[in-house]
């Protein structure tokens, strides 16, 4: 507030006396004071001294008081700039005047000499007080543009919405738009954030509380600003709401500045991988949740063999560019169960947390290995560099997220040992577990060549009519020293690591040659069902394959049922069912394998050209159990009601026969009637089972 | 006169209201009320004149003057004399003028009479 001697005063009159004495009075108070004769002259003074304040008579010679504040007035607003009339006239025609032209008040002669001064100070403090609110106004607006704030209110007895101009400015509304509704305001949201918007309003609105929410807005010019909204209620004497008063704020720059420095924080600038402390956090992350889910999580440590020496030979720049192409080499084995990291400055790693078996673990550091057989160019050089793999699982290996990483950070350091390029893991119990897989992949391959794998056969009876109508062929490895070694023992890793291709093509050419050779030699004409994998649809072209088995073997497409699993057909539809197409076209049948357990729907079967279902082991084991077979005998009349044929499997006791036939399943593959036989037994099998069957007809 | 002019029982001075200008203004008075009685005379033969030429508007204008100045220094019988005068001016039908001049006159040399003998 100023002082009275800041305070400048214009006193208008034309009567000296007058005049001089309210000067007088004023100028002994400490005010400041300048006096004009006439309205003319007070206009002019007004633009010399800008008065703080101006007393002036109405009754002037030249220009009246009414007009000379007419004419002020054009120059200050009634808040900025007092003026009091002097008057003489007290009639309520000349207040009026007085006030119509824009005086502030007025004072009546003969003045009252004790009031005056007060009047004046009145005036004065009110004057100050508007500039003090003015003054904060400009610096809230200040204030508001700077931290780039607006503000609403809405009137909750009105349903109207008043906006500030900031908050207009930051929608980049129009000038002299505005806002009417809430609604309106809130479909200026994201549309994926509206309601949750709208859900704060209307909770704040029953509960009487107000709300924070952080959203995007989409503005006027299609930009999108990242807000966050404040809102209160507003409560009247009795505590009932009658306004929420709201403030919205852009944080875009602040989120994005926040996402820059995420980004620098848990990201290595060289390669953009996630840096070690992001990849600790994860493998930390993994590891609490695993204790909920049960999984296990794996890390490789990968350093490049001779990393170091390289740098010191052809200087840091080569270095860094070998470890960005090994980075981009690296992205490739990215899918959704892995995190791949540059850890430190010449080591990488990954977390996995997929891990079914050894061959999983074994197969992704294989396919790190892998990535080095192509050479690294540098300049004019292309420069061959091995990668060392460690590898530590918890909870197997480890017990904590970091001894995890150290352990697989220790096996790395040993792989690198004598030339590196391998992988190690960190636990001897790991190593021998992986070196037993390897151990059987190899020996797997021999196999193949040596001709070791060889099919088994498991009829396929219907009991009705007491005709054996075909087999499954089954694969069995006669393995030199361990003897037989069932499927179960080699099927995935085979799987895994493509092998399955060679395997099937062998059991293949093996089943059709005896098929057709049984089928020339009179012991019958069966149909021969071979099982076919994911990775043969997926990796190879199994139709082509099977075609030309079928010409090198002469054995005729209708003696061949194709054998899919459930779970084939859930996965990579369009592809699998153009294959089947085209072994239908050719004359072969299709079954699907295992049906019931693949969670696939009736209506997506349809989809596919099955003739057969297969009802999986599991739900014929059960059927004279407490179940009572509800699930075999719905897919029995399922497939009745599609038109399939339907065969069970797994059939080993004569109450399950006679409970499958009772609900019109004849086709029957088990024990019951035969285990899977090696060529030369089924011969036997086969003649035995007609000459039993000859001999219950004929005493029957 | 004394009903068309009803303000004879009215003191000359209002002393209630003189104390505290006489306070506010301190040393400054003196040269002020001098200002006024020495300015004054000339306004009151202005406004004889304006009187016999029948001239209302400046009439109005004089009475209006001097009745602020008068009334500012508590001369609450002259100040509505005058007032008075001023009221008739503006609507420009001044009854017995001559008479009320005298009045206004008069009041004014008592005002001198009485502040020579302060």
């Amino acid at each position: 507030m100023l002082t009275n001697e800041q305070t400048n005063i214009l006193v208008v009159d034309d009567d000296q006396v007058t005049r001089h004495m309210v000067s007088q009075i004023l100028r002994n108070s400490g005010y400041n004071i300048h006096e004009a004769v006439n309205g003319a002259d007070a206009i002019k003074l007004y633009d010399e001294v800008s008065p703080h304040i101006i007393l002036m008579d109405v009754m002037m010679p030249v220009m009246d008081g009414y007009e000379a504040c007419k004419k002020i007035r054009e120059k200050a607003n009634f808040l900025e700039l007092p003026i009091i009339m002097l008057t003489g006239l007290d009639d309520v025609e000349s207040v009026r005047s007085a006030l119509d032209s824009g005086a502030t008040d007025f004072i009546s002669k003969p003045i009252n000499w004790v009031l005056f001064e007060q009047r004046v100070q009145y005036a004065l403090n009110a004057r100050s007080m508007h500039d003090e609110i003015n003054n904060q106004q400009i610096m809230l607006t200040q204030a508001q543009k700077i931290a780039k704030l607006g503000s609403w209110e809405l009137s909750l007895e009105t349903d109207a919405l008043s906006c500030s101009q900031e908050l207009l400015d930051l929608l980049v509304l129009e000038p002299g738009s505005t806002l009417r509704s809430l609604d309106a305001l809130v479909d200026f949201s994201h549309p994926a954030d509206r309601e949750t918007v709208r859900t704060h309003i209307v909770d704040a609105m029953i509960n009487g509380i107000g709300y924070k929410v952080e959203h995007r807005l989409i503005c006027k010019d299609q930009t999108e600003l990242y807000v966050v909204q404040h809102a209160e209620l507003i409560n009247d004497r009795d505590g009932n709401p009658t306004k929420i008063i709201g403030t919205i704020q852009d944080i875009t720059e602040l989120k994005s500045t926040k996402a820059i420095i995420h980004h620098q924080n848990y990201y290595d600038v060289l390669t953009d991988l996630p840096n070690r402390r992001l990849f600790t956090e994860q493998v930390t992350k993994n590891v609490v949740h695993s204790a909920s889910d049960n999984h296990s999580v794996i890390v490789y440590m990968l350093t490049l063999d001779n990393i170091r020496n390289l740098s010191e030979s052809l200087g840091y720049k080569a270095t860094e560019t070998i470890l960005v192409s090994f980075s981009t080499r690296l992205k490739e084995l990215e899918s959704e169960s892995i995190i791949i990291s540059r850890f430190n400055d010449n080591t990488f790693a990954i977390m996995s947390n997929h891990f079914d078996d050894f061959s999983h673990v074994t197969g992704l550091a294989e396919s790190v290995l892998e990535l080095t057989n192509e050479p690294f160019h540098i300049g004019t050089h292309d420069i061959f560099i091995s990668v060392s793999i460690g590898i530590s699982i918890y909870p197997i290996d480890n017990n904590s997220a970091e001894t995890t990483i150290l352990g697989a950070e220790n096996a790395m350091l040993n792989a690198s040992k004598d030339g590196g390029g391998r992988y190690l893991f960190y636990s001897e119990q790991s190593n021998k577990q992986a070196q037993e897989r390897l151990e059987i992949e190899n020996d797997m391959r021999r196999g193949i060549e040596a001709g070791e794998f060889i099919p088994h056969y498991q009829p396929q009876i219907d009991a009705k009519s007491g005709e054996i109508t075909g087999y499954e062929a089954l694969a069995r490895w006669e393995h030199p020293t361990k003897g037989l070694i069932p499927p179960f023992k080699f099927i995935n890793i085979a799987e895994q690591t493509g092998l399955i291709i060679p395997l099937s093509r062998s059991l293949f050419e093996q089943a059709f040659k005896q098929t057709k050779q049984w089928a020339d030699e009179g012991v019958g004409k069966f149909k021969v069902g071979i099982n076919l994998s994911i990775k043969q649809f997926s990796d190879h072209d199994v139709f082509s394959e099977i075609k030309m088995l079928l010409q090198e073997t002469g054995l005729a497409p209708e003696q061949v049922d194709i054998e899919i699993t459930e779970s084939m057909a859930v996965k990579n539809t369009g592809e699998i069912i153009a294959t089947l197409h085209q072994f239908k076209k050719m004359g072969m049948s299709i079954s699907i394998d295992d049906f019931g357990t693949g969670y696939s729907s009736l209506s997506h079967i349809q989809n596919f050209p099955i003739d057969k279902i297969k009802i999986d082991r599991s739900f014929i084991i059960d059927i004279d159990g407490p179940g009572e077979g509800v699930i075999a005998k719905t897919i029995i009349a399922m497939s009745s009601s599609l038109g399939m044929d339907v065969i069970a499997e797994g059939v080993e006791t004569a109450e399950q026969l006679e409970l499958l036939m009772s609900h019109g399943c004849n086709n029957i593959q088990g024990y019951y009637f035969s285990k899977p036989l090696p060529a030369n037994e089924l011969t036997d099998y086969v003649s035995s089972f007609y000459n039993d069957t000859n001999l219950q007809t004929k005493n029957s | 006169m004394a009903e068309q002019y009803p303000f004879s029982n009215l003191p000359s001075v209002d002393e209630e209201a003189v104390k505290p200008l006489k306070d506010m203004l301190g040393d400054s008075y003196p040269a002020l009320i001098n200002d006024y009685l020495s300015s004054s005379p000339t306004k009151i033969q202005e406004l004889k004149k304006a009187i016999n030429d029948n001239d209302t508007n400046e009439v109005l204008h004089i009475a209006h003057t001097l009745k602020s100045s008068s009334g500012n220094f508590g001369f609450i019988r002259l100040f509505k004399r005058l007032e008075y005068l001023e009221l008739q001016a503006r609507k420009n039908h001044i009854d017995n003028p001559i008479a009320q001049y005298d009045l206004i006159d008069q009041e004014f040399n008592h005002i001198l009479n009485q502040t020579d003998n302060d």
